[in-house]
């Protein structure tokens, strides 16, 4: 078992008389190797035993997008994998993208934008906006619809989730093009 | 964590699950991508004694193109298949239906082949293997290999016909012919929601405009896709150019469906048998439009 949160108030359930499966995954460039419990759910694996809690859980069933990691590369919902599933896989959470001090380009682009109210369901945004990056997705791309729409922010900031979000896209596209030059 | 207890086993190989599959526990599951399997065993809706993990077995993993075919192995993602530059030249009605399939984040995860296998009443994949006279390639006990159109597979009402205690391998669909044009539409609550209706089309029109061939299957109207016989019969040698003809043919296709229409949260039946109407007629008049110019004759939109 890989090292266990020493959050209080976090108890994790490690019950022998469950089965067990080993896990050999990447995660924020860490190998860990773990053998979890085979209906733990990944969401729980990361902020429970990893104690990555960047990513949040709501709805606990693939809708609401506030769980979003990064997995070999694609955006994907850490609540509806089991943590044994992704034996083998690469995954990155916020904590991985996080500037050493302060906030990465992105955030601060949410920042300026008043991208967020109550902030639940930024880290998942963030996470697919990331992936869209990789993908050097352009910001008028009906994509960028697509992927913003496997996320759900009830403080309603669409609008402005939407321009931040062009924004980052967009700078991207400029630096690769000043890059070219 | 949310599931009940059950155990989870990665299989190593195909013959290995189903080796497995075939013991005398009935609560036994496949995983592939799980997008759908894990939230109903969350919700506890579903409930499973033992999951075997199919993705890590050998060969699941390929697309191959054969004769007219291009087969999809089990353990294919739906974003990889989606994006595949040989599955958009040769199937490039499912390319499309993918972009319909739950959002980016979810066909990260999922499969193609476990859409077929779920048969989801909303599910698009389905619609697509009817349309395109798909073939699933199954393994059972003793390495007994079965094949299974996707017409027979779809033929109850709700569920699939596929035995019990197999593993479906890979599915084979129809590679577009010469100058086939194809048509996908759906009508959605939302972005990324399941179909309240949606229909895959295929038409080859010949040097003078009339119309060789057409497929139409339809999904979400009613729990299992069906294909509309009589409507794509009717279609045969018409004039493709007469948008009458295919509105006609499009009422007849959402009239002939084989069970009733049905009713759920989100839409009644009176709703969805008069959508269906218009989003038959759309995808017939995108599958006109692509077809190639190689046939000889070329439609502008209207």
């Amino acid at each position: 078992m890989s090292t266990p949160n020493s959050t209080p108030g976090i108890e994790i359930l490690d019950d022998s008389s469950e089965s067990h499966t080993t896990l050999s995954v990447t995660v924020n460039g860490k190998q860990i190797n773990a053998s979890v419990i085979d209906r733990l759910l990944l969401s729980d694996f990361l902020r429970d035993h990893l104690g990555l809690t960047a990513l949040k859980v709501a709805c606990g069933e693939g809708v609401c997008g506030a769980c979003t990691v990064v997995i070999d590369g694609e955006p994907a919902r850490a609540c509806t994998l089991l943590a044994a599933q992704t034996d083998g896989a690469e995954i990155v959470t916020l904590e991985g993208l996080n500037a050493p001090e302060g906030l990465n380009h992105v955030q601060q682009l949410f920042q300026q934008q008043h991208a967020l109210q109550c902030g639940y369901c930024t880290p998942g945004w963030l996470m697919t906006v990331y992936s869209m990056i990789q993908r050097s997705i352009h910001p008028d791309s009906p994509e960028v619809a697509h992927y913003l729409s496997g996320h759900i922010c009830r403080c309603t900031g669409y609008k402005n989730i939407w321009s931040a979000v062009r924004r980052a896209l967009g700078t991207e596209i400029e630096k690769s093009a000043s890059k070219e030059e | 964590m949310k599931p009940a207890k059950f155990k989870y086993i990665r299989a190593e190989t195909v013959e290995h699950a189903v080796d497995l599959l075939d013991g005398t526990d009935a609560g036994v599951r496949i995983l592939a991508g799980g997008q759908s399997l894990v939230p109903a065993l969350s919700a506890r809706t579903l409930r499973a004694s033992m999951l075997l993990d199919i993705m890590h077995c050998p060969g699941l993993n390929d697309i191959s193109q054969n004769s007219g075919t291009m087969t999809i192995g089990a353990a294919c993602r739906q974003s990889r298949i989606e994006r595949d530059s040989v599955i958009l030249q040769n199937i490039p009605l499912l390319s499309e239906a993918l972009g319909w399939v739950a959002m980016p984040q979810v066909r990260s995860r999922g499969t193609v082949v476990g859409c077929l296998a779920q048969a989801n009443p909303g599910g698009e994949v389905p619609v697509v293997a009817l349309a395109l006279d798909a073939e699933f390639d199954l393994l059972s006990r003793g390495g007994i290999q079965q094949r299974m159109p996707a017409r027979e597979v779809y033929a109850i009402e709700a569920g699939t016909r596929l035995p019990s205690k197999s593993v479906i391998v890979s599915a084979s669909f129809r590679a577009r012919a010469v100058g086939e044009g194809w048509g996908f539409s759906e009508v959605q609550l939302r972005q990324g929601h399941f179909a309240l209706v949606c229909c895959a089309a295929t038409m080859i029109v010949d040097e003078n405009g009339f119309i060789k061939l057409a497929t139409i299957a339809i999904g979400g109207l009613t729990a299992n896709p069906y294909r509309a016989d009589r409507a794509e019969k009717t279609l045969m040698g018409e004039s493709a150019n007469d948008d009458l003809v295919l509105r006609d043919a499009a009422q007849i296709a959402a009239t002939e469906r084989p069970w009733p229409a049905r009713t759920d949260l989100h839409a009644t039946s009176a709703f969805r048998s008069k959508t269906a109407v218009p989003a038959v007629a759309r995808a017939l008049r995108d599958a006109r439009l692509r077809c190639s110019r190689h046939t000889g004759a070329s439609y502008e939109h209207a």
